[in-house]
């Protein structure tokens, strides 16, 4: 039973990791990016990858230390592919990039699926020769890794360097005008959110035994972007809440037909929800959809938690 | 020599499907400055009207004269049925967030089209599904059709080997049609006008949601029109129009977004270099990524696209 909860929290929390690195380009830099599912992959595989070079024994301390390596391997094939798309993408705007990253994240899932199969496990995925962490472990591990992120986020949100990604959301031409090196921004923004979603993957391979091209698709990407969007672009704190109540609706859905059935026991209205639960999917696009529309700024907006707590001059946003 | 000419006419009639449907995006795109995610989605039903339609047993009649009235109520139908689909998901979903923000109106097409997506899967089974009834044989729709050709048409006078050239032929009547609308009519007029400037096209007095709608039907139709001519030779399944759909707006894009030969050059040029790829042994396993990589060099080189302007953007 605790196996399955503390599943679920770190699940749950590698979707954290992943709202707060594309809340970093989509939400304080404006930029849409719809690819960002594939520096999660990227991570993942260059985790998984590096994991099976190496085998260490499970928990064994060089088990730790590759841990790390593997980390910080991920981290950088994630963020050399955000450079990678970053730099093309300088000269789009709006749903330019949103297609454009769009791209790429399917010639990303393309790759894995296709190339080299003997190496990445072609579309049944690529199994991990070291045993996954135990799930109490890997969710003590990607706590850690949350408190990493939030206060990397945060910090530079309150930099010069955050608020420039703020000012090029605003108004690009402005901020240049003001003398702020936009394409360099903006190539810095893609880079370190794709970074950081280059650990969520990392964390991800941690821990599970299979990682296939499919957990890496457009889905995952419409999944993270509804959740930021729920949160508050532009907010940490509604990037992680965001995260977390998506975290508990997908559960909720798909153990709703036996609550239902459990306290009215209609067929019809089970009938219903096993549709429901068959296709989540649908709930999801609703829920984006009447999101945007009616409250486009998220739960959140752009403010954060610690706004709450401030006293004297409010930080702009 | 062959193969190449056979690869060449693969690779225009693939391109006039993606034209076709990249019509429907340059369309939208250029009338309200949104790129309709869910475009591909109409491409979808045409195929399943289509399906529904075609997989009877009365398809399968030894009458050529029967068939060809089954066929030409499919394509019918099929046009009909996306263009009706085009029009409400406008009504529905887009209208009411006109003039807001740009990244409103992305989120909602990306959700429209997911919603659309899963709805079919949930009311058409997931499983793919082919035209030809069970118990026949799988080329029995285009086997049928052939024969009422051979039997009938084929002293019009020209040789249909296979259905490519069919495509061919449909695509180009098809671009004479939205010329001549685009071109010639008042419709037309009124279309290039609203899509130039919606508030002085209403100060003139063009109904701009009536312009707007009608464009989204015109779209829809092409698009349905696609699906059909696909679902003959392709199988049906609710996931079909992703694909296509994001190959089709790279067209759009290729081309000039906004422009309308520019979405037909577009189509074509992925469509060849799709298959001229794959004929110079390209594993057919990175067909998909060749549209994706045209993109990334267009937009690289000339992002306003092939035939389209680069606009200034003034502050």
């Amino acid at each position: 039973m605790a196996d399955i909860v503390f599943s679920a929290l770190l699940y749950m929390g590698i979707f954290v990791i992943l709202s707060i690195s594309l809340n970093l380009i989509n939400g304080f830099t404006g930029m849409f990016s719809l690819g960002h599912a594939a520096f999660f992959g990227i991570g993942a595989y260059a985790a998984a990858l590096y994991m099976n070079a190496v085998e260490p024994t499970l928990y064994s301390p060089a088990y730790w230390t590759h841990l790390c390596i593997g980390t910080a391997l991920a981290m950088l094939a994630a963020g050399v592919a955000g450079l990678a798309v970053g730099v093309p993408c300088l000269r789009l705007t709006g749903d330019y990039l949103a297609i454009a990253t769009l791209a790429f994240g399917e010639i990303v899932r393309i790759f894995f699926q296709s190339f080299r199969q003997d190496i990445f496990g072609g579309s049944r995925g690529l199994t991990l020769a070291v045993d996954k962490l135990d799930s109490h472990w890997a969710f003590l591990v990607v706590l850690a890794a949350i408190a990493l992120a939030t206060i990397v986020v945060r910090n530079i949100k309150s930099s010069a360097t955050g608020r420039a990604f703020l000012a090029i959301r605003e108004n690009e031409i402005a901020a240049q005008v003001m003398g702020m090196n936009a394409s360099l921004l903006k190539v810095e923004a893609f880079v370190i959110g794709s970074a950081l979603a280059g650990l969520a993957g990392a964390l991800f391979a941690y821990s599970r035994y299979l990682i296939a091209p499919k957990d890496f698709g457009l889905m995952c990407t419409i999944m993270v972007l509804l959740m930021i969007v729920l949160g508050g672009l532009g907010s940490i704190t509604g990037a992680i809440l965001g995260a977390v109540v998506l975290g508990l609706i997908d559960p909720l859905v798909r153990y709703l037909p036996e609550i239902f059935a459990g306290i009215t026991g209609r067929e019809e209205d089970v009938a219903v929800l096993l549709m429901a639960k068959e296709n989540p999917q649908i709930i999801y696009a609703l829920l984006l959809i009447g999101l945007i529309r009616l409250r486009p700024q998220g739960i959140f907006g752009t403010r954060e938690l610690s706004d709450l707590f401030r006293r004297g001059e409010r930080a702009p946003s | 020599m062959k193969e190449l000419l056979q690869t060449i006419l693969d690779g225009l009639a693939e391109g006039s499907l993606y034209a076709m449907i990249a019509l429907g995006y340059t369309l939208v795109y250029g009338i309200v400055k949104l790129i309709n995610f869910a475009h591909g989605e109409f491409f979808m039903i045409g195929a399943y009207i289509g399906l529904f339609i075609l997989a009877t047993p009365a398809s399968a009649t030894s009458s050529p004269w029967l068939f060809a009235l089954v066929l030409a109520l499919a394509f019918g139908a099929s046009v009909c049925g996306a263009s009706l689909l085009a029009v409400a998901t406008e009504r529905i979903a887009y209208r009411p967030i006109r003039g807001y923000d740009r990244i409103v109106a992305l989120l909602t097409a990306i959700g429209v089209s997911f919603l659309l997506q899963n709805l079919a899967r949930l009311a058409f089974s997931p499983n793919p599904r082919s035209y030809a009834v069970p118990g026949n044989d799988p080329d029995a729709c285009w086997g049928a059709f052939l024969r009422w050709y051979h039997a009938y048409a084929h002293p019009l006078g020209f040789e249909l080997q296979n259905a490519k050239l069919l495509i061919l032929i449909i695509a180009a009547v098809t671009l004479a049609f939205l010329y001549t609308l685009v071109m010639r009519t008042r419709f037309g007029k009124a279309m290039r006008a609203t899509s130039q400037d919606l508030e002085t096209a209403k100060l003139m007095g063009i109904d701009t949601d009536a312009v707007i709608a009608r464009t989204f039907a015109l779209g829809g139709a092409f698009a349905g029109l696609a699906g059909m001519l696909t679902g003959m030779l392709r199988i049906v399944e609710p996931m079909m129009g992703f694909m296509p759909g994001l190959k089709a707006f790279v067209a759009a894009v290729v081309g000039g977004i906004g422009s309308i030969p520019g979405a037909v050059l577009g189509g074509l040029v992925i469509g060849l270099a799709e298959n001229l790829a794959v004929f110079a042994n390209l594993d057919s396993a990175y067909k998909d990524a060749v549209a994706f990589a045209i993109l990334v060099l267009i937009l690289m080189f000339r992002p306003g696209g092939i035939l389209g302007v680069l606009r200034r953007e003034k502050v």
